[in-house]
């Protein structure tokens, strides 16, 4: 296991605080993401635990993606991985800030 | 999209997750997540052999209502690590079940989807099946229905499929599996001769929805629809099953029956003709035509007269050197086919003796002998206390076994044990031998207490093959098991866990009357496995999700 942990510079997110929302399992190829309100101004932190090891760069780039697209500063991610691949996981990010924000 | 029109969209409850299969059952918007996600209580142990856990540690507890009734209710993840149970997740069905003692809403749903014991921690697994196991049958006993649904994509086996069948009501999609050895596992132990875990039309013949109706191990075959599980659970909630003494005598007649008229079929489809369907046109019919064209076999199996004569045989007097020490005034205990019934000579009067010797496997037959003792002692001896030996390698794994439906028989010799403790009957475990999977749990830890004998083995699985399972080399697990009593076979670790209070030494007959002139009082093996630092989280995991002390 390998624990990673990003802080993103994104928008700030709409809306004010909602109550944390789960997506995805934890099952072979997949992942599931965790989205809570976070106190930081102006970033998006992103924890993740993975099982595979070694692939620090692909996460920052796809997280960095991410952030770029959306807005989300005062969010919090929490990322349980095995071995999902990068499409899956920027699919599994859109929907977990999607079902946050309501169906945005 | 929303996930209401996602679920509106798509109602398979097969195909969808645990938390959307749990919001798709309860009343829109409903749902309220008890210790979610956001709380992070994950499997300890997983962390430690470095696997990967999950925030809700593959089981949703939820309170909710169903056509505007409260209910509690629980999602297990199939895909989660076969939505095996540890030690959290255990933990969190017995809280809910728990909850549902302290709330009494209108009842408790369980949308089942596990394997059973997660062998990642087996110890720690076995112990909080059989937490649930008790816990299930408490809150029935409390009045509170409680149900099972079976339409994920795992199934329902090992442990849980034992479990599911301490339930008041069982309802399953076709496409749903129950039993209790699941076919990788008779694959694995027998040889593919035995069953071809690859061959889908057997495995499903075998385990399926279909077959488990006929067998009247599940009351309501449905689509595999949320829609239809969602009137399943509402039907199942409003007809509870009595635990009384007379309800679970017809019950032992209704098996004993089955296993008459269909103990000679080493296939489904050969009950199937025995029981007067035809298993050519059953497989393809849809589950309303389905019912229909079984319904005379699944009458019939309901309806046959029970033998007459015990199927195990009287057996012959033990001569045993451990019930001379139990009983120095004497005993009277026959075996039969490793299955022990009797009584001995305690200091306070008659104490019933039943159980398992020699590691016998318990199939069926056992199964039927053990639950048929348990309802003639309450019959017979109102309050006489029992003493249940345990020493079994665990179920009789055969297909005959399964396709007879062995974890229905053992979830009702679990309901015969909680059934003489609420008749007042104290109950005593004594681990003597081996005490494996559900060669244990319908018996020996549905007691009130269990003990055990110095040399005693309660295991679930050897650490070669649990280093095949989790793919981590045997010397990290001997290493592993130095210090974690969760994987390591043997007395010492089950005691830690506090599934067993302490190990008898001689005089035994002292031990024994101190241990049945002890009060019963609730499940304390979660908080005994704390106090010992074997279990650190299942006492805390469980008294936060049901909100407050155990009723009982």
């Amino acid at each position: 296991m390998e624990c990673l942990v990003f802080e993103l510079e994104s928008a700030p997110a709409p809306g004010g605080r909602r109550s944390p929302v789960v997506v995805g399992v934890v099952a072979s190829g997949n992942l599931e993401v965790l989205v809570e309100p976070a106190e930081a101004a102006g970033r998006c932190r992103v924890e993740v635990a993975t099982t595979a090891e070694g692939f620090r760069e692909i996460w920052e780039a796809v997280l960095r993606d991410f952030a770029a697209r959306r807005a989300l500063a005062g969010l919090s991610l929490s990322v349980n991985d095995a071995g999902a691949t990068p499409a899956v996981v920027g699919l599994r990010l859109d929907q977990a800030v999607e079902e946050y924000l309501g169906g945005a | 999209m929303t996930a209401h029109t996602f679920i509106a969209a798509r109602t398979s409850f097969r195909e969808e997750s645990a938390r959307r299969r749990l919001a798709a059952l309860l009343d829109p918007g409903s749902l309220t997540e008890l210790l979610g996600p956001a709380e992070r209580i994950t499997s300890p142990h997983l962390a430690t052999l470095g696997l990967p856990v999950a925030f809700d540690d593959g089981v949703v507890v939820a309170e909710g209502t169903l056509e505007g009734a409260p209910v509690l209710a629980a999602s297990e993840e199939g895909a989660f690590m076969g939505g095996a149970v540890g030690e959290v997740h255990g933990a969190k069905l017995v809280g809910l079940l728990r909850r549902a003692r302290r709330s009494r809403p209108g009842g408790v749903v369980l949308l089942l989807d596990s394997g059973g014991v997660r062998l990642q921690e087996a110890n720690a697994g076995l112990v909080a099946v059989s937490e649930v196991m008790r816990a299930v049958l408490e809150t029935r006993a409390a009045g509170i229905p409680v149900v099972g649904l079976i339409g994920g994509s795992w199934g329902c086996f090992g442990g849980m499929g034992i479990v599911a069948r301490c339930c008041d009501g069982l309802a399953a999609s076709e496409e749903a599996r129950l039993g209790l050895s699941g076919p990788d596992v008779l694959e694995a132990t027998k040889g593919v001769e035995e069953l071809d875990a690859s061959d889908r039309a057997l495995v499903w013949r075998t385990y399926g929805g279909k077959h488990r109706w006929i067998l009247g191990e599940v009351d309501l075959l449905v689509d595999d629809d949320a829609a239809a599980f969602r009137a399943a659970a509402v039907e199942l909630l409003g007809r509870p099953r009595s635990l009384s003494r007379e309800a679970l005598e017809g019950e032992q007649a209704r098996l004993a029956a089955r296993v008459a008229v269909a103990g000679t079929a080493p296939d489904a489809a050969d009950l199937w003709r025995l029981a007067g369907a035809d298993p050519a046109a059953l497989p393809i019919l849809e589950a309303g035509a389905f019912r229909d064209a079984a319904a005379g076999a699944r009458r019939l199996l309901a309806t046959a007269s029970p033998p007459a004569r015990d199927p195990l045989g009287e057996g012959a007097r033990l001569e045993d050197p451990v019930l001379d020490a139990l009983f120095p005034a004497g005993h009277e205990v026959r075996e039969a086919a490793g299955v022990l019934r009797g009584a001995g000579r305690g200091p306070a009067g008659a104490v019933a003796v039943l159980g398992s010797r020699g590691g016998a496997e318990l199939g069926v037959e056992a199964a039927l002998a053990l639950s048929a003792e348990v309802l003639r002692v309450v019959r017979e001896h109102p309050g006489r206390p029992i003493l249940a030996l345990v020493d079994s390698r665990g179920q009789r794994m055969t297909r005959r076994d399964e396709v007879l439906g062995l974890n229905g028989l053992l979830g009702h010799l679990a309901a015969c044990v909680e059934a003489a403790r609420r008749a007042g009957h104290r109950v005593v475990a004594l681990v003597r031998g081996d005490a494996v999977s559900g060669g244990v749990l319908p018996l020996g830890f549905m007691a009130d207490e269990v003990y055990a004998l110095e040399g005693a083995n309660p295991w679930v699985m050897s650490l070669p093959a649990m280093a095949r399972v989790t793919k981590l080399p045997i010397e990290r697990l001997e290493e592993l098991s130095r210090t974690s009593p969760v994987l390591a076979p043997g007395l010492d670790g089950f005691l830690r866990l506090g599934a067993i209070e302490s190990v008898w030494r001689p005089p035994l007959a002292a031990a024994l009357a101190a241990a049945l002139a002890a009060a019963p009082g609730p499940d304390a093996r979660a908080d005994r496995g704390r106090a010992r630092g074997g279990r650190l989280l299942a006492a805390e995991v469980a008294a936060r999700v049901a909100g407050g002390a155990d009723v009982r």
